[in-house]
């Protein structure tokens, strides 16, 4: 059934977007890929499933706490690991890009380790009440919980855009994105913009994290290497620190996969998603809505 | 008259290089100043200092009876000293008319609208093309938008750092027209020109930096008639033929 497909693909491809935009957000004002993003994600995945299997939260309170519990690890993460490898001016000279991204790369194996002992190797089962709920229009059912995905992650990212685009302290990132020496000269305040940079893309991870475990009822400590990967591999392709590209390669690779496994062999679903990524990058190597340097 | 700004023995370093040896600037309320030298003297150094984007080494930087030595750049900026900085620094993938918003980033008053208006008004060209990408811009366009947006914080002095570098003759002449006006707007201006002539007859004062040190210093138009400056800056005592 084509719509059922259709809406499974979007709902996939949503939480790609969140996921991607993330990572945009961070490469927009560090010009750094933050690889700790999907171990993020993953704990914000642990977190939620915790709140609510063990201690008996409701799904919201859950939901919160695990958003709440991820922006603070983007503040951690930013103020132990990113900040102190930086010029005072938040320029990136030199091979200080180089070291932050190592950086990144430490705290996401930190994070995976201290996962597996917190957590354990085994995936954890995440029974939500509304798990199986399910309305039938006509031919097509849609469950409840790809609802829940496809009006948070819409709501977050029209909700992020929005700010970018109207908002004065949008304006302030996306000139700090520019250039962050601009941006000093006009008044803002980098080091608190990129903060909130950090700090708003790992809570859109952990939001996309809660969503994930929701939809796939289940939760594992190695969710957040696959998924951080897929998340680079939509920024490449849909061009780095453009939020558009984001939210476009995200959902087309979300429908990708998720066509390539129901009409075709599902042994290729990670696969094909990939050709069509390096099909794109061949004949526009700065992704979709790559931007030239300036 | 108390000075505006009052350099004391600035000194600043790049890397290993002694850029500025010890300089001594003073500005005063309404003034317009302008810095000469040659290539390397260090007048963007100073500029760049001024504005806390390098930190000095030695030295004391006192702007509206207050010490901004060492401050960050968004700190001084929110007291009404504002750079437009040498190669103009548009944000061309911003439009027209944010990165004129982004010039009033530090203001919470109620005419920021008023001002963009007037700034519309007096830039016909950014009214024109006020929702286009600023990149899309020509060179003159930008630098008219860098001012326009320097303006737009409302400074108390503003720091021009080559504004006519790169432009064609006109725009030039269009350039100091609008300095000029700035200053007549009761505005202080510090300049930093290469456009000699034209800077020294439209300031009240002029300092000539030369490795680092201030070498000369004067009333512009005593200065505008003084050998060493006419030999090294102005092409010296040769009738100029165009």
């Amino acid at each position: 059934m084509l719509a059922e497909q259709l809406i499974n693909g979007l709902t996939l491809g949503s939480i790609y977007a969140l996921i991607a935009i993330g990572y945009t957000l961070v490469f927009g004002v560090l010009d750094i890929i933050n690889m700790a993003h999907g171990e993020i994600f993953m704990f914000g995945a642990f977190a939620g499933m915790l709140m609510s299997m063990k201690l008996g939260a409701p799904l919201p309170v859950a939901f919160l706490g695990s958003v709440a519990l991820t922006a603070a690890m983007g503040y951690v993460l930013e103020l132990l690991a990113l900040r102190p490898l930086r010029r005072p001016s938040g320029n990136m000279e030199g091979n200080a890009g180089l070291s932050t991204l190592i950086s990144t790369i430490g705290v996401a194996i930190i994070l995976e380790n201290l996962s597996l002992k917190l957590f354990g190797a085994e995936n954890q089962p995440f029974r939500t009440s509304f798990g199986n709920v399910k309305f039938t229009i006509g031919p097509v059912n849609i469950y409840l919980i790809q609802i829940v995905i496809l009006l948070a992650s819409g709501v977050l990212i029209c909700g992020l855009a929005l700010w970018l685009k109207r908002s004065r302290s949008g304006r302030a990132l996306r000139a700090t994105a520019e250039s962050p020496e601009t941006a000093a000269l006009m008044g803002v305040d980098t080091k608190k913009i990129i903060t909130t940079a950090v700090v708003t893309a790992s809570a859109m991870a952990g939001t996309a994290g809660v969503l994930v475990a929701m939809s796939f009822s289940n939760v594992g400590t190695r969710m957040g290497v696959s998924m951080g990967l897929k998340g680079l591999a939509i920024i490449v392709f849909g061009g780095m620190g453009s939020v558009n590209g984001a939210l476009v390669g995200g959902i087309i690779l979300g429908m990708a996969e998720t066509l390539v496994v129901a009409y075709g062999d599902s042994g290729y679903r990670d696969a094909i998603a990939f050709v069509i990524i390096i099909g794109v990058l061949l004949l526009k190597p700065k992704g979709l809505f790559g931007q030239n340097a300036s | 008259m108390t000075a505006l700004l009052k350099v004391q023995h600035l000194e600043t370093y790049y890397g290993h290089i002694h850029a500025l040896k010890g300089i001594d600037i003073e500005v005063r309320p309404g003034q317009l100043v302008t810095i000469i030298g040659a290539n390397g003297s260090g007048k963007t150094t100073t500029m760049k200092t001024l504005i806390g984007v390098i930190k000095p080494k030695r030295g004391k930087i006192v702007y509206d009876s207050l010490d901004i030595t060492g401050l960050s750049p968004h700190l001084i900026v929110a007291r009404g000293m504002v750079l437009v900085p040498e190669g103009r620094a548009i944000l061309t993938r911003m439009t027209v008319l944010e990165n004129l918003q982004m010039g009033a980033f530090v203001r919470k008053d109620e005419s920021v609208g008023a001002d963009l208006e007037k700034m519309l008004n007096r830039f016909p060209i950014l009214r024109q093309r006020w929702d286009q990408k600023a990149g899309t811009l020509s060179g003159g366009q930008q630098q008219m938008l860098a001012i326009a947006r320097g303006l737009m914080a409302r400074p108390k002095l503003l720091l021009l750092d080559e504004p006519s570098m790169g432009l064609a003759p006109m725009v030039v002449s269009e350039v100091i027209d609008i300095i000029r006006e700035i200053r007549n707007s009761g505005v202080s201006v510090l300049l930093v020109e290469q456009n000699v002539r034209q800077a020294l007859a439209i300031s009240d004062y002029t300092y000539v930096l030369e490795t680092g040190k201030v070498i000369l210093q004067g009333n512009s138009d005593v200065l505008i008639n003084d050998p060493r400056v006419k030999d090294s800056y102005l092409g010296g005592d040769r009738p100029y033929n165009g």
